[in-house]
């Protein structure tokens, strides 16, 4: 199995292993590299900031297929918490990446909102690229399902200027089944 | 003979216009009817970025309240908020 496979067949062993619970949220998305190259050459400019984030634009470094990835991200995140229907600003959606690799989806304003009134606290997201398709699953969960903590693992903190941010815990989640 | 006169809508055609060329639809949206559902005929959630982007093009930003899934439910839908934007 390729490495982006074994990380989905990871998280979803460790899915499995939670409790279900109606207050868990999923979301999933594919999206084409070569759909993202048609809106790059038909918007250019236009789209990339409509869409993504200072962080992301800087992350992706022009990449086609790293933006497939975020935009797949963003997409599964609106899925899981029922987004459809609000006022959407796409950049409220942010993936990043950790230290380790890693990603991590941070939800910020409206979309925070949607996710918390939803009871999710913690958030976790994993990507894939396959055959020219990228794609990613957002799963939300409140904070008292989460498993125990991995002592290792750093705490949600509050952001700057008062905004907090859903953040990404996929070690918990990883630690819980393996 | 009896005719009847159909008004031409300059706004629905330019809708029905970028959504042939950004919608991705399975079916020609020119004789799409005008309350089918975009979705059903084929519009994915990135085709239905890029058909914002050319509606923006043609009718200027489209404020973030209408940027939701019921506005680009159907070509009735979307000409209805571009003629908001226009005021008319």
């Amino acid at each position: 199995m390729t490495a982006s496979v074994q990380g989905i067949d990871a998280l979803t062993q460790a899915v499995r292993g939670q409790r279900p619970t109606a207050a868990m949220r999923v979301g999933i998305d594919a999206v084409a590299v070569s759909e993202i190259e048609r809106s790059l050459a038909s918007f250019g400019d236009r789209f990339v900031q409509r869409m993504f984030t200072p962080h992301e634009i800087h992350a992706a470094k022009g990449s086609a297929e790293r933006l497939a990835a975020r935009f797949a991200a963003k997409e599964a995140a609106i899925k899981a918490f029922d987004m459809p229907e609000a006022a959407i600003d796409w950049r409220n959606i942010e993936l990043r990446s950790e230290a380790s690799g890693r990603p991590s989806l941070h939800l910020y304003g409206p979309a925070l909102a949607s996710a918390r009134a939803l009871g999710t606290e913690v958030l976790s997201v994993s990507l894939a690229h396959e055959q020219g398709m990228a794609i990613a699953i957002v799963i939300g969960v409140p904070e008292n399902n989460s498993p125990r903590a991995n002592t290792a693992s750093p705490k949600p903190r509050a952001r700057k200027h008062g905004k907090s941010a859903v953040t990404n815990h996929k070690s918990q989640i990883n630690q819980q089944g393996s | 003979m009896n005719t009847r006169t159909i008004e031409f809508d300059p706004v629905t055609h330019k809708v029905r216009e970028v959504l042939a060329k950004h919608g991705r639809l399975s079916q020609d949206p020119v004789t799409l009817d005008d309350d089918a559902s975009l979705n059903e005929a084929g519009m994915t959630s990135h085709a239905s970025v890029n058909v914002m982007l050319a509606l923006e093009a043609e009718f200027g930003e489209i404020p973030d309240r209408m940027l939701t899934r019921s506005v680009f439910q159907s070509i009735a839908s979307i000409t209805r908020a571009m003629r908001a934007l226009q005021g008319l």
